[in-house]
């Protein structure tokens, strides 16, 4: 630390001065080269005070004195490194500044930090018992419809070794696209299947492997539910094969139909988190293979329809509707979409055999009323309590409790619902910095997010518009559409938590209100069929249905407002919706990229009548 | 002598000044001229001594610079600015009225012996 001057000096000095000055400088705690300064300037003058003492124990004597005379040691490094300070230029004034008020901002932070990562969540509430709280039992348990459709299923998949053999051997009819991949599949299917027969002792039945009954049911159910059976033009070859299938299925059939006349529906939702309900583990069973057995059903209809027994085809249809009307009854918006889908496809199924079938006036007649007996006051609003009660689980979940924390977006959490991991591998420590910058920056938000309290607010705020957005009809909501979508995106826009867990409402919404009128041109259709099995000819215009009783109201296009759009045309006669453009096209329907109708397609009408030509 | 700290530590900067005003001196030397100049009466302690004369340097009334004497010895030498200057004969017009003060008040006690 001394100079080499000083210490030349200091070595001169007796202990006690040396020892004595070390510790001022101790005490003084500054820059090194300040302390030096002063320490030559002591040395120095302990030097000249000593000078005149020859003799050692006059000097020892002297520097004692002196020692005392200096004073307090830690009072006197104080005042010298005070008074240096003083001393120092402007520029390094500030940034000894800078720096402790850098310092103190760091220091802050870290005990934000600190206090911010202090929380967890806690789980208070269990919503899956709240949810099935809210499932009161209509009736006894023998008016349940839900074991009987429990008990379909479990028939379903469960092919049998015949018609493992049936396909297999036709399985090339099915093939919905010429697609090489998609008809590889099916063929290498029916491969394994031929394999295992050929393998099977004399006499003795072949043992599949158990994914193959699984693997062919999949496999038959994609490709004729992509053949879309609805829309007519099967070849005799493909009509055998689908009521080899729909023979298949006729015990899990019977089983449906005599579910769908009970009068209700419930089941209990269990977790696959049984200990604290976590709602977003809720299983809901067996959705796809419900779904899978309507669509089975939907073709029994037609093979009915095709070998003339067209009052056990619309037994069918109607069967098809209430089981799908008992699956819209979940809590679940997965389960109500999966629901309307297919009350839609009974309702088109009852359109194809109108249209394809020469169906008499009287088996019409009993169909339509007692179709309009079941959908009288039907009620097509979404229930969304489930996605509601889904949300407040997660925000508990998610976002600290009260106490440490203070309620703000729980950090393992938000890693797991917005971060992305890298998983490249960098090549140099500056790669390395840089990726660990831009891991962390993802974090970054997570400190302006809304905490615990804000995000329920805005979730509360943001189902009572959903429900709003119900009372209103599609017309309105169409009207209305920038404003919905201002309003949603400011409720949403500072929340990304909710943003990622707010169901798509809008567009379930629009789904749900396809059906009503799916439902209004299926009856209209039927009125129109009597009424020119009675006259001869079709209405001038709907009012004459209603006015002759062919139909109780007029069926209304839930995307105008108004009558469904009817215009005889020559001996038949045109029935379409305005369709989601929510525009008058005069007829012209909509059709996919392939340049085929559809409904309910973004662009054109949604025609009912007359059907799509295969 | 040794005089009530808080009676010397008003004037010990203006002493210091006066001091260096007849040259540029290294820290013993300003201590030991303070006491022959008082004739032993005025004693600058040594623990003040030193920040004493960083703080007159960092209010810029005295410069210091490292000086090798005949004997190449290293010393800090302190002299006057032009700030300095000023300040001092501030001070001393200060301490003139103080001391005309005093006199009327406590009359021919104050004259020394």
């Amino acid at each position: 630390m001394a100079t080499e001057h000083g210490t030349k000096e200091s070595e001169r000095l007796p202990s006690s001065v040396t020892e004595f000055i070390g510790r001022v400088l101790k005490k003084m705690r500054y820059r090194r080269k300040v302390r030096a300064e002063v320490e030559t300037e002591l040395v120095g003058h302990f030097a000249d005070e000593l000078r005149d003492c020859n003799e050692q124990e006059q000097k020892m004597k002297k520097a004692k004195q002196l020692v005392a005379e200096f004073g307090d040691v830690r009072i006197l490094g104080v005042l010298l490194r005070r008074a240096k300070k003083r001393c120092r230029p402007l520029w390094r004034t500030a940034i000894a500044r800078s720096l402790q008020a850098a310092g103190l901002l760091i220091l802050c932070f870290l005990i934000y930090i600190a206090w911010f990562f202090s929380g967890k969540p806690a789980i208070t509430t269990d919503y899956v018992a709240k949810l099935n709280n809210s499932i009161e039992p209509a009736a006894d348990e023998s008016l349940n419809a839900a074991p009987l459709y429990d008990n379909a299923i479990g028939l379903a998949d469960n092919l049998s070794d015949e018609f493992l053999l049936y396909f297999a051997q036709n399985h090339q009819v099915i093939a919905y696209t010429e697609k090489e991949a998609y008809v590889k599949g099916l063929s290498e299917l029916a491969e394994r299947v031929h394999e295992t027969l050929s393998s099977a002792q004399d006499g003795e039945p072949p043992e599949y492997d158990p994914s193959i009954r699984h693997s062919v049911y999949g496999m038959v159910s994609t490709h004729l539910a992509r053949a879309r059976l609805s829309s007519g033009g099967l070849t005799p070859d493909q009509m055998s094969f689908v009521e080899r299938w729909v023979a298949e299925h006729n015990d899990a059939l019977e089983l449906v139909v005599e579910g769908s006349r009970m009068p209700h529906c419930w089941r209990e939702y269990k977790s696959r988190q049984k200990s604290d309900g976590w709602m977003m583990g809720v299983h809901i069973p067996n959705l796809s293979e419900l779904r899978e057995l309507g669509r089975i059903l939907g073709m029994r209809a037609l093979v009915s329809a095709d070998h003339g027994r067209h009052e056990e085809a619309f037994d069918d249809v109607i069967a098809l509707y209430r089981f799908a009307r008992h699956i819209r009854t979940g809590k679940f918006m997965v389960e109500q979409v999966v629901g309307i889908a297919g009350e839609a496809l009974a309702v088109q199924t009852a359109r194809r055999v109108v249209g394809s079938y020469e169906v008499s006036p009287k088996v019409l007649e009993r169909f339509q009323h007692h179709f309009e007996r079941i959908v009288a006051d039907e009620d097509f609003s979404i229930c969304l309590e489930a996605e509601k009660l889904s949300t407040y689980d997660e925000i508990q979940r998610s976002f600290t409790s009260g106490g440490p924390g203070q309620g703000h977006l729980y950090p393992p959490r938000f890693e797991e619902l917005f971060c992305t991991v890298n998983t490249y591998r960098p090549n140099s420590s500056l790669e390395s910095f840089m990726l660990n910058a831009g891991q962390y920056r993802q974090y970054l938000p997570i400190f302006g997010h809304p905490n615990r309290q804000e995000t329920l607010d805005t979730a509360h705020a943001i189902y009572e518009y959903y429900d709003q957005l119900q009372s209103k009809t599609a017309v309105q909501r169409h009207a209305e559409r920038a404003s919905i979508d201002r309003k949603l995106t400011g409720l949403l826009k500072s929340n990304p938590f909710l943003q990622h867990f707010s169901p798509n409402m809008v567009y379930t919404l629009e789904r749900a209100n396809r059906l009503p009128t799916e439902v209004a041109a299926t009856l209209a259709v039927a009125a129109a069929s009597r009424y020119k099995a009675d006259k001869g000819n079709y209405p001038q215009d709907l009012t004459q249905l209603v006015a002759e009783s062919y139909l109780r109201e007029m069926p209304i296009d839930t995307f105008s407002d108004k009558p469904l759009v009817y215009r005889k045309s020559g001996d038949d006669f045109v029935l379409y919706s305005v369709g989601r453009n929510f525009t008058d096209d005069g007829g012209k329907p909509g059709t996919d990229t392939s340049g085929q109708p559809r409904h309910w397609i973004g662009s054109g009408d949604t025609v009912f009548w007359p059907l799509p030509k295969p | 002598m040794k005089f009530e700290s808080q009676l010397l530590k008003g004037i010990a900067p203006a002493v210091v000044l006066e001091i260096l005003s007849g040259g540029r001196m290294y820290g013993y030397e300003l201590s030991r001229a303070i006491e022959q100049r008082s004739g032993d009466i005025l004693t600058l302690g040594k623990g003040t001594l030193y920040p004493l004369l960083y703080n007159l340097e960092a209010k810029k009334l005295v410069r210091g610079k490292w000086e090798k004497n005949q004997s190449a010895r290293k010393r800090r030498y302190y002299s006057l600015t032009g700030k300095g200057k000023d300040e001092l004969a501030r001070q001393k017009v200060q301490l003139k009225e103080l001391t005309a003060g005093l006199s009327l008040i406590f009359g021919p006690a104050l004259t020394p012996a």
